[in-house]
């Protein structure tokens, strides 16, 4: 919680201070986003000894809905999906988070990304099967 | 967004994000008031006349150094990067499909998006949107049609689906293809259309193919079991050098001890650049690889040879017989700010200080606590535990970061059940310590190849 108010707060700051710079103002939503990215990559190699499966621990525990109503079924399997997640890259977890948690269309992600829309596209869905194949199994 | 599936939703809502707490907001306004006003100005012009003759320069000297015949031989070294098959010959016969084909049936659509043959792999993307949610299982013990899709020619032939978006290889002299979906993946029978049949047309990838040439240098050397850095790809994108590399025998157990990269070039100037998360073949390629890396830096002014560095600490195994325990006393009612503990410890003999601990209700039930340690310079990891605490929750932080103005690392554990409260005894154990601190050092010269491309790029 804490890293991540620290980086969304250099993020905006370092938006602030370079938004002269922006030359497409359409283009500000995949720009934030990238220095968004880059200081999450900064972080991420400053403390790259943290490791992987205890970051997927953190996944698993920290605070996931703001409902209590949840059934326990639903709550299993809501982890078991967290769990999958905590197991792709950091590179697919960010495909994810990019597409549906920031909710952002296929062409801003290939913008962040620096990648054809039709790869993106592509790793996204190859991602939602495996996933979908991961809960299955378990 | 267009409708997601229910996967895609329940990966929402395991996402939730808490609402930014308003003393955050505040903090964050009060920053950006304090940033001095933008200024407008101009980019620095990078003067590339010098740059391009300096490296024509380095180009001329090591073609000559290395000799001709070596250089034809280096450049053979060049592979081409497909975003799928990863590094191929540039002369690679590749098919690819002439357009996308889609069908709806019912209000589903199944769109074949992409899709690239080659001698020894097929793969084809397709995507599928419109499935009501009511088509799938309506809880987990029961699950939906799984029969996997498969190709089909005209006479019958039939190629598996490996999984994913790969199928069995088609033979070169087959392009006319079926996709047969029998069922869209995990629907109940009936509830979704079945049965599709999407035809599929392959053409010969135009030449030459849109591949991202990569120079992949000879990683076999005499010093093949020595642990060392090594470059093994680079290339050249827009106007940048990526360059590849990892640690060879590095052990595993210092995996998540490497430090961070640094670069210095001729002069001892540090050469800035950052860690490319783009090149995700090259990356699947290196995967195996401990510790690999991708940089990608600016080459204008570079002077070589570049001076890579990294280093790692070789650390002990967790000392499980090393122990020690403290007593912090916790309030009936948990504040919403971090404990300040300030308690030392011994531990393995090193004094080690409890810094903070900070407790967060978890909608699992119970409290996740998170105890921070200050940083320690031989002391690297602690596991924690309390009565009734559970262990496989816990979790540890190689590292530190700066918290409350300190450098610190933290160690945890989750309790799915109940509070801890008034005197409470914590237990610390399993100390990781730092035994030596490794530096090792890689100069890198480009090919004369490379080098040449690089003065195309920067031309």
């Amino acid at each position: 919680m804490h890293e991540a108010e620290d980086l969304t707060s250099q993020t905006f700051v370092a938006a602030w201070e370079f938004w002269h710079t922006l030359r497409e103002p359409a283009r500000a939503v995949s720009w934030l986003f990238t220095i968004a990215r880059n200081k999450g990559i900064d972080h991420l190699r400053r403390n790259n000894n943290i490791q992987h499966e205890e970051w997927n621990e953190e996944l698993t525990n920290s605070s996931f809905s703001n409902n209590h109503q949840i059934s326990s079924e639903t709550r299993d399997r809501l982890l078991d999906l967290r769990r999958g997640i905590g197991n792709l890259t950091e590179d697919e977890q960010e495909l994810i988070r990019l597409r549906l948690v920031a909710e952002l269309p296929f062409k801003q992600i290939a913008q962040i990304r620096r990648e054809p829309e039709t790869r993106v596209k592509k790793r996204y869905y190859r991602l939602l099967e495996r996933l979908q194949a991961q809960l299955e199994q378990e | 967004m267009n409708t997601l599936s229910d996967l895609e939703k329940e990966i929402q809502q395991s996402y939730a994000l808490q609402e930014p707490r308003p003393e955050f907001l505040n903090n964050l306004a009060g920053k950006i008031c304090t940033v001095k006003e933008p200024a407008v100005g101009t980019k620095p012009v990078f003067r590339l006349s010098w740059a391009v003759y300096g490296l024509l320069a380095i180009a001329l000297i090591t073609v000559l150094a290395i000799g001709p015949t070596k250089v034809l031989a280096q450049i053979q070294n060049w592979l081409g990067l497909h975003p799928d098959l990863g590094l191929i010959q540039p002369d690679t016969q590749l098919r690819v499909l002439k357009e996308p084909s889609s069908q709806t049936l019912d209000g589903v659509t199944v769109e074949v998006y992409d899709g690239t043959l080659s001698a020894d792999k097929s793969y084809i993307y397709l995507s599928i949107t419109g499935v009501p949610a009511s088509a799938y299982p309506p809880n987990e013990n029961s699950s939906g049609c799984l029969t996997p899709h498969y190709l089909e020619t005209k006479d019958g032939q039939i190629y598996q689906a490996y999984g994913d978006s790969e199928y069995e290889v088609i033979p070169s002299d087959v392009n006319e293809l079926e996709l047969v979906i029998p069922c869209i993946h995990n629907t109940m029978p009936g509830t979704a259309p079945e049965h599709w049949r999407i035809p599929l047309e392959f053409v010969q990838a135009e030449e030459p193919l849109e591949l991202t040439p990569v120079y992949v240098f000879p990683t076999e050397t005499p010093n093949a079991n020595k642990t060392s850095i090594v470059i093994s790809h680079s290339l050249v994108e827009d106007d940048n050098l990526i360059l590849a590399g990892y640690i060879r025998n590095l052990d595993e157990k210092y995996r998540n001890l490497v430090g961070g990269l640094e670069v210095f070039d001729a002069n001892g100037k540090p050469v800035p650049f950052i860690h490319d998360q783009t090149q995700l073949s090259l990356a699947n390629t290196l995967s195996n690889r401990l510790g690999f890396w991708i940089i990608r830096l600016k080459p204008e002014g570079l002077t070589f040879p570049l001076e890579i560095r990294e280093s790692y600490l070789e650390v002990s195994l967790p000392l499980e017989d090393e122990k020690a325990s403290l007593s912090v006393n916790l309030p009936d009612e948990y504040p919403r700010n971090d404990l300040i503990i300030e308690q030392t410890f011994e531990i393995a003999g090193e004094t080690v200080k409890l810094y903070f601990l900070r407790i967060m209700p978890s909608q699992f039930g119970g409290y996740e606590y998170a105890f921070y340690f200050k940083d320690h310079p031989i002391i690297k990891r602690l596991e924690v535990s309390s009565k009734g605490a559970s262990r496989s929750n816990s979790r540890n932080s190689f590292g530190s970061e700066e918290m409350h103005g300190e450098l610190v690392f933290m160690s945890g554990f989750w309790m799915e059940e109940g509070s801890l409260h008034g005197d409470v005894k914590i237990d610390i154990s399993s100390p990781v310590k730092v035994l030596e601190t490794v530096t090792l050092v890689h100069f890198f010269t480009p090919p004369a190849d490379l080098l040449i491309e690089l003065i195309d790029m920067m031309q």
